[in-house]
C-alpha cells in the first residue's frame, strides 16, 4: 500500500518549508516534494515607491540576513543613480558586510546546522538542537560562540544605526564616516573573530574530520550531486562577497562564464512549478532539461561549497590555507559533496574575519568622504553581492523621477532551489527502505536542505497575482467547520 | 526662462538631492529651479550636486525652524 511521509514544519532553517515524501508499494521512495508554502511578494509591492527607499524596504524581507539585501539594494541604486562611492565609502560597507558573514555563517553552524553533527544525526530531536550542542561542548564554547556574535552584531549596528534592518546605504556611499577610536575596536572584534574563525575550523576537524562515520556521510554518495557552481570573484579569480564579475564553472570545475552582474539576465532564467511558491532559476547557455545533475542539466548551486569551487581561491592567507587543504581531503576540485558546505562555511567565515581585519587596518577607511552625490537621471539599476546563502541580484527599473516601475530579486536561496529539491529526492531514495522510516533517519534527509543553510523567508515571490491562501475554521472540538479560500 | 519650484520638506537625505536630479530631466538651460527642505545636510548636499553637475547655486537662506530655501539656475 502507498504512503506518504509528511515532514512539515522542517526545521533548523531560516522561513519555513515542508517535505512530502511518497513511498511504493514496496515501501521505497518513489518521488519527493520540497514545498515552500510561504508566500513574500516584495517584487510587487515595491512597485511605485521611490526607488531611494529600497535598501529600507527590502531588508524587511529577512530578519536573519536584512545587512545582505540592505547593501545588495545600496548597490542597486548607485548604479540607477550613475554614482561610484568613494572609496572609504566602499570599504565601510565592506567592512560591514564582513562582520555580517562571519555572523551569520556563526549562526549557522553552531545553531542549525552543527546540531547534526555535535549531537548527531540520529540523535533524539529534543537533543538536536543548540541546546544540545551547548551540552557537548560546554558553557565556555557556547559563551564564546555568543560573545563573537554579539560583537559583530555591536560592529553591524554602528554603521547600520540599528541591530537589525540597517539604514546606512546610500546612493554613492554611506551615511557616516568612521571614527579613528571606533576604528581601534573593530580591529579588536576582527582579530577575536579570526581567533574565533580557526577555533571553528578546529572544532569542525575534531568532530567531523575525525569521526570515521561522519566522513564517511560527507564523502559518499548520499549527498553528492554534480552540479555547475556560481559565485562572485574578484579580478584574481578569488571568491569575494562584496563585488566582482560572476563566474561559473562546469561540474569538471573548468570556467564556464564570467560575466558582469549587469548581464545575469543573458546567463540565468528562472522556471516555476506549481507545487511550489519558490522559482527555479537555471542556466540560460545549458538549458533546463529538469530535476537532474550532470553537464548537461543548467541546474548550478550557490553559496560557500559553490563560491569555492567557482574560485580559484581565497584572498586571504589563512583561508587560503584552509581552502587547499579542503581540497586536499576531499580529493580536488570540484568537489560535489553538499556536506561539504559546512566545511566550506567555516573556511568562508574565516575569510570574512581575516577581511574584516584587513580593512579595520587600512588608514583610508577614516577618510571623512564617505559619499558622493548622485547626479544622475535614474532609469535602471542592479546590485549583486554574495549572501551567506548564494548570489543575490536585486534589479529595479523606474520612471523619470525614480519611481520604481520593475523590480526583480533573484534571492540566494532561490539559486540552489533545484539543487535543493534534488539533494532532497536523493537523500531520501538512498536512506528509507522497505517503509522503514525513523526519526533519525527523516532527520538525514533534512540534513539535505540543511547542508545549503536554505533562507525561504526570502526566496519566494508572487507568480499569479493570486494567493493560494486558504483559511481554516476550526471548532473548539479542533474540528474544521469551515474553510475559505481565496483562488 | 521658468521657474520652478520644489517642496522637499519632510525628505531626509539623501532625497531632496534624487529628487532634485529627477526633477532636473524636466528643465532647460537658463531655467531656476527653487528648493525648499529641512534635511540638515540639504545645504552641504546642494552645493556639492551644483559643484557636480556645473549649475549655479544663486543663493540659500535660512528660513528659520531647520527649513532652507535655495535657488538652482540650470
Amino acid at each position: 500500500m502507498k504512503k506518504r511521509i509528511t515532514i512539515d514544519p522542517i526545521t533548523r532553517l531560516e522561513g519555513h518549508g515542508k517535505i512530502e515524501i511518497f513511498l511504493d508499494d514496496s515501501g521505497n521512495v518513489e518521488k519527493t516534494y520540497f514545498q515552500v508554502p510561504e508566500l513574500r511578494g516584495f517584487e510587487v509591492f515595491s512597485i511605485g515607491r521611490p526607488a531611494e527607499e529600497m535598501p529600507r524596504i527590502t531588508p524587511k524581507i529577512c530578519g536573519v540576513c536584512p545587512t545582505t539585501h540592505h547593501i545588495c539594494s545600496t548597490k542597486a541604486l548607485d548604479d540607477l543613480f550613475k554614482v561610484e562611492p568613494p572609496p572609504a565609502a566602499k570599504k565601510l560597507r565592506e567592512l560591514m558586510y564582513s562582520a555580517f558573514m562571519l555572523e551569520d555563517h556563526t549562526l549557522h553552524f553552531f545553531f542549525l546546522g552543527g546540531p547534526d553533527f555535535v549531537v548527531g544525526p540520529s540523535a533524539p530531536a529534543a537533543e538536536r538542537n543548540i541546546l544540545g550542542v551547548i551540552s557537548k561542548v560546554g558553557l565556555d564554547i557556547a559563551g564564546k560562540v555568543i560573545k563573537l556574535r554579539r560583537e559583530c552584531r555591536d560592529v553591524i549596528t554602528h554603521f547600520g544605526g540599528r541591530v537589525i534592518h540597517p539604514v546606512c546605504g546610500l546612493p554613492g556611499g554611506i551615511s557616516k564616516p568612521l571614527k579613528e577610536e571606533d576604528r581601534l575596536k573593530i580591529v579588536a572584534v576582527a582579530k577575536n573573530g579570526v581567533e574565533f574563525a580557526q577555533f571553528a575550523l578546529k572544532i569542525f576537524e575534531d568532530v567531523v574530520l575525525k569521526n570515521k562515520d561522519y566522513v564517511d556521510l560527507v564523502t559518499g554518495d548520499v549527498y553528492k550531486h554534480s552540479t555547475y557552481y556560481m559565485g562572485l570573484v574578484d579580478k584574481n579569480n578569488k571568491v569575494n562577497f562584496y563585488d566582482g564579475d560572476i563566474r561559473v564553472v562546469t561540474p569538471e570545475g573548468k570556467e564556464f562564464a564570467r560575466f558582469r552582474p549587469a548581464d545575469y539576465l543573458d546567463h540565468i532564467t528562472e522556471r516555476v512549478e506549481p507545487w511550489s511558491y519558490v522559482k527555479f532559476p537555471y542556466l540560460k547557455n545549458v538549458g533546463w532539461k529538469g530535476f537532474v545533475d550532470g553537464i548537461g542539466s543548467g541546474v548550478f548551486r550557490v553559496a560557500p561549497l559553490a563560491r569555492l569551487n567557482a574560485a580559484d581561491g581565497m584572498a586571504t592567507p589563512l583561508a587560503q590555507a584552509e581552502y587547499e587543504r579542503m581540497y586536499a581531503t576531499l580529493g580536488g576540485k570540484p568537489v560535489h559533496n553538499t556536506l561539504a558546505f559546512h566545511w566550506a562555511r567555516l573556511i568562508e567565515a574565516l575569510y570574512a574575519a581575516e577581511r574584516m581585519l584587513e580593512l579595520a587596518q587600512d588608514r583610508e577607511i577614516t577618510d571623512t568622504h564617505v559619499r558622493n552625490i548622485p547626479t544622475a537621471i535614474p532609469a535602471e539599476g542592479i546590485g549583486v553581492v554574495e549572501a551567506p546563502r548564494g548570489t543575490l541580484f536585486h534589479h529595479y527599473k523606474t520612471d523619470k523621477n525614480g519611481i520604481i516601475t520593475e523590480a526583480n530579486l533573484i534571492v540566494a536561496t532561490v539559486n540552489n532551489a533545484a539543487a535543493i529539491c534534488m539533494s532532497i529526492e536523493k537523500a531520501a531514495k538512498s536512506l528509507i527502505r522497505e517503509g522503514k522510516v525513523s526519526d533519525g533517519l527523516l532527520n538525514m534527509v533534512e540534513m539535505a536542505f540543511r547542508a545549503y543553510d536554505p533562507c525561504f523567508a526570502c526566496a519566494t515571490h508572487t507568480l499569479s497575482g493570486k494567493t493560494a491562501l486558504f483559511i481554516n475554521i476550526y471548532d473548539s472540538n479542533g474540528n474544521i467547520t469551515d474553510t475559505i479560500g481565496s483562488e | 526662462m521658468a521657474t520652478v519650484t520644489l517642496d522637499c520638506s519632510g525628505l531626509r537625505c539623501p532625497q531632496p538631492i534624487l529628487k532634485i536630479a529627477a526633477k532636473s530631466a524636466e528643465l532647460k538651460s537658463g531655467d531656476l529651479l527653487e528648493v525648499s527642505a529641512d534635511c540638515p545636510t540639504f545645504e552641504k548636499d546642494v552645493r556639492q550636486w551644483c559643484d557636480r553637475t556645473k549649475k549655479t547655486l544663486m543663493w540659500v537662506k535660512d528660513d528659520g525652524g531647520g527649513k532652507k530655501r535655495c535657488q538652482i539656475q540650470f
